[in-house]
């Protein structure tokens, strides 16, 4: 339960850690939060010969409504995203995922961006950030580019990023008139990662018809998926019971479970089931105005 | 070595006079563990002092063909490296003796067979965790850097891993010299072939436990220091059993003259695992008389899930011969434990423990059972909470739901046929246990009551309509405490040794041990009755085997049983003195007289009166004054000796072991979730029955505690390993430990029926809820499943257990 040894910097700024990132690319990893990092090095799992600790760079943790999206700091932690008025507002999605992220501890500490950067296949961020088309703003000392969500998880603990980069900012398209959404996801017990998480945003119009959807399913597969033809089955229809339960068995299909400790496969396939019908059931309430908890089953 | 401020004051609920045995007291250890004073190894710092750490095997099975330390010893920092091969001629095997003797297995038993395993791997390693190589540096970063340098090359065996496969001829052997993979067999009970012949139905059934343990917060920790002037080998150890680590130790490095002190500081939690006699146990010690400087080592959480002891894991192949109305006429029990690799810490002990109490509660006269314990590439098999006799109530409890079902009858009310009633208390078990007193009716009516069984059987019918799926668990678990296994360590006494200074302080050292138990408050509760003295006048020391009398530690509930009678009767023993003395003094006759708060004085004169000081400093320092036979000094020691065991078994292999039946009756309400496989539990009743009480606040909170551990059993724990042996569960992230999110709010009562064989009236409190949950929320989940057909097969009750059966059974049921 030691870890290995390293070296340890701390910037100041902003500049001074993506030119660190360059100088060390590839024996650097970036320390944020340390809720999955730090664990990982006194398992001596991890082994970094260069750790960069961004966790105290100011002005990166804003959580703020700007040019029609919402602007999330990649610092914000996970405790002020579930408190939010703004996030609970906008996209209560995020504040059900924010609120079932491990225990105390963990939403106190870890970060929303450190978090996405890790890509763990059963982190809580990803199926989130999936179903709400978010962007991922990214910084190197060579320049600033944007990642879609979709384009960002390549692999378990895999991502787009190049070595030198940071994420700064997770940018949420700000939703549609009527757009609300859930996070739902089943854990073997509380503090645990999912078995499965299943993320919905939708918007309903007045005649019931589905204008807007977003899947993401979480602990499914290497990566968290966007469940694209569960999408495009609800997209443009009336939400009956035939077209839920047809997006039901695509999101499953979609779905690639392995059987581990957690549950078998074809267990994970009928949480993603029932997950994304409870999720939809849930969403549509809340479009209706109710108070309605999610986060977990 | 005893905490700062240990005894500290501001224990304001305690009383000045009066009785204090059956108070819910403050304990007088919280202070300190509540801020952050108590001390344990991991605390402890000694000038010079070295880290160790453990090379351990990666290979389940495999010859051991080199170890190469030269890398490691090589790396600045390291003091010493070493590896089986090149231990020192004065180590020995560790001793399987006394934790297991031979003799109580001879009746009736044809294997027993003890390997000889030394501290560090020699030729073979045998499961993934066993100790290959130790380090010793200068820091504990340095000790695990150089861990990873060391390098040994296997030549892997196949590995054996299911039991039953390990049973068949031809299957890859642990122990070559043994011929075969087992263990221990073990048969008890007589033929019931009467009682098989007038059964109306004989009712055959699998069932299987998993492998499940103990997680102490504080997992195992040894610092060790050697003085060769002496020969002297002192001990910082996180051990139930210090007397007995001493004992073995001496045994084990046959260094001549060698004389070993064990102390156990606060312990953080025992549960049975610490129990044992491990490797690092000798390893760490050797390590410091090799080195020349203290040694210290500190478990890891992931070396605590590899290499300390699992439990549980049994399978059982039962026949009940019934009647139609429901009566169990007679028992027979194969029973195959999964016993992993074959170290001296315990666990056919356990084993043996199960096949002795299948009949539970119920007064089955024909019994009879074969235990096989098998070796597998597993870590070893020990103690935990519960130990051998949650298997047994899981069987049974397990049983009894399913004759119930295949008789369409009430499963309260085959429990209430069965029961053994409370006219029938001393009741000689089918195995020879004379189980001491209890009313079983009584408790499961009371806990039917609490839980409100006739409403939730209506609500059960109601929601069936609707799809929904209910299910109601009953069991009644007796859970034998206090153990004596003839002619081992766990010899069947108790000793304490009672001081009292010149200023009147009273100094309880005992040969038990604190795990977390609480003695120094009911210690001091009992002493306080019985000698007439305060509560916070009385110090309690224990876990320093310089210090203390010699005892085989805590284990099996005993304190309460064979512990508190020891300090009773010590107590008693002491007051005479005193009051002889005080007769002297006062000149009156002694049974005059009696003593309250350290005051001795005539019953009906209370002015006339003096105190314990002047009584002390008499016995200390005008010895002149002393009465005819009476010593200087208030100092004695009382060994108390188990009245209720036996030390000879039968041809039968019956033996009374343990000398009191503590038990528990649960009703649990559970609602299934079909589409997630999730269980909510609704309610869970416990009405507990631990006799006579000595602090109630002290047996909730164990009782509690060992519910919530029988709930990570039933639920959420599992060991697991692959087909090749190798551990997925080797941490917190993958081996689910309940936390309070998951611990429903007990509903909680007691019936006291207390021990007639001891002087208090206690029976054991610690282990009992631990052994509940287990059956009786498998019974609830079947009942509520009883619409699909599906029968419980397997624990943990994880969702997706759950959910695969449904989706399986779904189709079936239409």
């Amino acid at each position: 339960m030691f870890p290995a040894r390293f070296d340890y910097f701390r910037p100041q700024t902003l500049e001074e850690a993506l030119g660190l990132l360059q100088e060390h690319q590839g024996e650097a990893k970036v320390l944020a939060g340390g809720m999955s990092l730090i664990p990982l090095m006194k398992l001596r799992v991890a082994k970094p010969a260069r750790l960069i600790d961004i966790g105290r760079l100011s002005g990166l943790d804003g959580i703020e409504a700007r040019d029609g999206e919402l602007a999330i700091g990649a610092l914000a932690r996970h405790a002020p995203l579930e408190e939010s008025p703004l996030v609970r507002e906008a996209v209560p999605l995020m504040a059900d995922a924010a609120g079932v992220i491990g225990d105390t501890q963990v939403r106190n500490w870890g970060t929303i961006g450190g978090a996405l950067a890790e890509a763990d296949p059963a982190g809580d961020w990803g199926p989130v950030v999936l179903a709400l088309n978010a962007r991922l703003r990214c910084l190197s000392a060579r320049g600033e580019r944007f990642i879609a969500a979709r384009e960002f998880f390549r692999d378990a603990y895999a991502t787009a990023l190049a070595s030198d980069e940071l994420v700064t900012q997770v940018l949420v398209p700000g939703p549609g008139p009527g757009a609300t959404g859930a996070y739902l996801k089943l854990e073997r017990k509380a503090g645990d990662f999912a078995i499965a998480g299943v993320a919905v945003q939708l918007a309903v119009d007045e005649q019931g018809v589905c204008r807007e959807i977003g899947i993401g399913l979480g602990a499914v597969g290497l990566t968290p998926i966007k469940a694209v033809q569960a999408e495009a089955i609800l997209r443009g229809q009336r939400l009956s019971e035939a077209t839920l339960a047809d997006a039901a068995e695509a999101a499953a299909r979609e779905a690639e479970p392995v059987s581990d400790i957690r549950g078998s496969a074809a267990f994970k396939r009928d949480l993603v089931r029932a997950l994304l019908r409870r999720a939809i059931e849930i969403a549509l309430r809340r479009s209706r105005g109710e108070q309605v908890e999610a986060g977990h089953v | 070595m005893s905490d700062s401020g240990r005894e500290a004051g501001g224990h304001g609920a305690t009383r000045s006079s009066g009785r204090q045995v059956g108070l819910a007291l403050p304990r007088k250890e919280d202070i300190d563990l509540l801020t952050g004073r108590g001390t344990y190894v991991g605390d402890l710092q000694l000038p010079g002092m070295l880290w160790a750490a453990i090379y351990r095997s990666p290979m389940p099975h495999a010859r051991l063909r080199r170890v190469d330390l030269e890398k490691a010893a090589g790396l600045p920092g390291v003091v010493l490296v070493l590896s089986g091969r090149e231990l020192p001629d004065y180590v020995v095997p560790l001793s399987p003796f006394p934790f297991q003797s031979r003799d109580p297995f001879r009746a009736g038993n044809p294997t027993i067979k003890f390997p000889d395993h030394f501290c560090l791997a020699r030729d073979k390693v045998r499961f993934v965790g066993e100790p290959v190589a130790a380090v010793v540096a200068t820091d504990k970063y340095i000790a695990e850097d150089a861990v990873e340098l060391v390098e040994a090359d296997f030549d892997p065996l196949p590995p054996v891993v299911d039991p039953e496969e390990a049973l068949k001829p031809g299957a890859p052997l642990l122990y070559n010299d043994w011929g075969d993979n087992l263990f221990l067999r073990f048969r008890v009970g007589a033929d019931g072939e009467e009682a098989f012949r007038q059964a109306d139905l004989v009712i055959r059934e699998r069932i299987r436990s998993s492998r499940f343990t103990g997680t102490p917060i504080e997992p195992r920790g040894i610092l060790a220091r050697y003085e060769p002037t002496d020969r002297l080998l002192t001990i910082w150890s996180s051990t139930q059993i210090p007397h007995i680590l001493s004992t073995l130790l001496e045994d084990t490095l046959r260094i001549p003259g060698l004389k070993v002190r064990v102390i156990a500081p606060r312990i953080g939690g025992g549960f049975g695992q610490k129990w044992g006699y491990y490797p690092e146990e000798s390893l760490i010690p050797l390590l410091a008389i090799l080195s020349g400087r203290p040694v210290k080592w500190i478990e890891t959480r992931s070396e605590h899930m590899m290499a300390t002891i699992h439990a549980r894991d049994q399978i059982h192949d039962l026949e009940a011969a019934v009647t139609k109305d429901g009566r169990i006429l007679g028992l027979r029990d194969r029973i195959i434990a999964d016993a992993g690799v074959a170290y001296p810490v315990g666990g056919l002990a356990s084993i043996v423990t199960t096949s002795m109490f299948v009949p539970g509660a119920y007064k089955i006269r024909h019994y009879q059972a074969e235990v096989r314990a098998v070796t597998t590439n597993k870590a070893p098999y020990g103690a935990h909470r519960g130990f051998g006799k949650a298997d047994a109530c899981f069987a049974i409890e397990r049983l009894v739901q399913r004759v119930a079902d295949r008789l369409g009858l009430d499963p309260a009310e085959v429990r209430f046929r069965n029961f053994i009633q409370p006219e029938d208390f001393p009741y000689i078990s089918a195995t020879g246990s004379r189980y001491d007193s209890g009313n079983y009716p009584a408790a499961l009516t009371k806990a039917l009551e609490l839980a409100e069984y006739e409403k939730w059987r209506q609500e059960q019918a109601r929601l069936r309509e609707q799809g929904r799926y209910l299910g109601i668990g009953i069991g009644l678990m007796v859970e034998p405490s206090s153990s004596t296994r003839m002619g081992s360590y766990n010899s069947g006494y108790y000793s304490v040794t009672l001081r009292i200074d010149p200023m009147g302080r009273v100094f309880v050292l005992t040969g038990g041990n604190d795990e977390g138990q609480g003695h120094a408050t009911t210690i001091s509760q009992l002493v306080a009755d019985e000698l007439g003295v305060p509560f916070d006048d009385i110090l309690v020391i224990e876990g320093d085997t310089l210090e203390c009398p010699y005892g085989s530690g805590s284990y099996a509930s005993r304190f309460s049983v064979v512990g508190a009678s020891a300090v009773i009767l010590a107590a008693r023993q002491m007051r005479e003195k005193v009051l002889k003395i005080a007769a002297v003094l006062l000149g009156e006759p002694e049974a005059t007289l009696t003593m309250e708060t350290s005051r001795i004085f005539v019953k009906d004169r209370p002015e006339k009166a003096v105190t314990l000081v002047d009584v002390a400093k008499t016995a200390y320092y005008a010895i002149f004054r002393l009465p005819e036979g009476v010593e200087p000094e208030l100092l004695l020691t009382y060994h108390y000796r188990d009245p209720n065991v036996g030390f000879q078994p039968d041809e039968h292999g019956r033996v009374p072991m343990f000398s009191t039946f503590p038990y528990d009756a649960n009703v649990a309400v559970v609602e299934v979730i079909p589409d997630t496989g999730q269980v909510k539990i609704l309610k869970y009743v416990s009405v507990h029955d631990c006799g006579n009480m000595i602090n109630p606040a002290i047996v909730q909170g164990q009782h509690v505690g060992a519910l919530v551990h029988g709930l990570g059993g039933a639920m959420y724990e599992e060991i697991i390993y692959d087909e090749t042996g190798q551990l997925l569960t080797g941490s917190f992230k993958d081996y689910f430990v309940p936390t309070a999110m998951e611990v429903p709010n007990f509903i909680l009562d007691h019936l006291v029926t207390p021990n007639p064989f001891t002087p208090g009236g206690f029976k054991g409190a610690g282990e009992t809820g631990t052994v509940g949950p287990p059956p009786v929320l498998c019974n609830a989940v079947e009942d509520a499943l009883k619409p699909l057909g599906i029968k419980v097969q397997k624990l943990p009750l994880s969702p997706s257990s759950i959910r695969d059966a449904i989706r399986e059974a779904l189709p079936r049921a239409g």
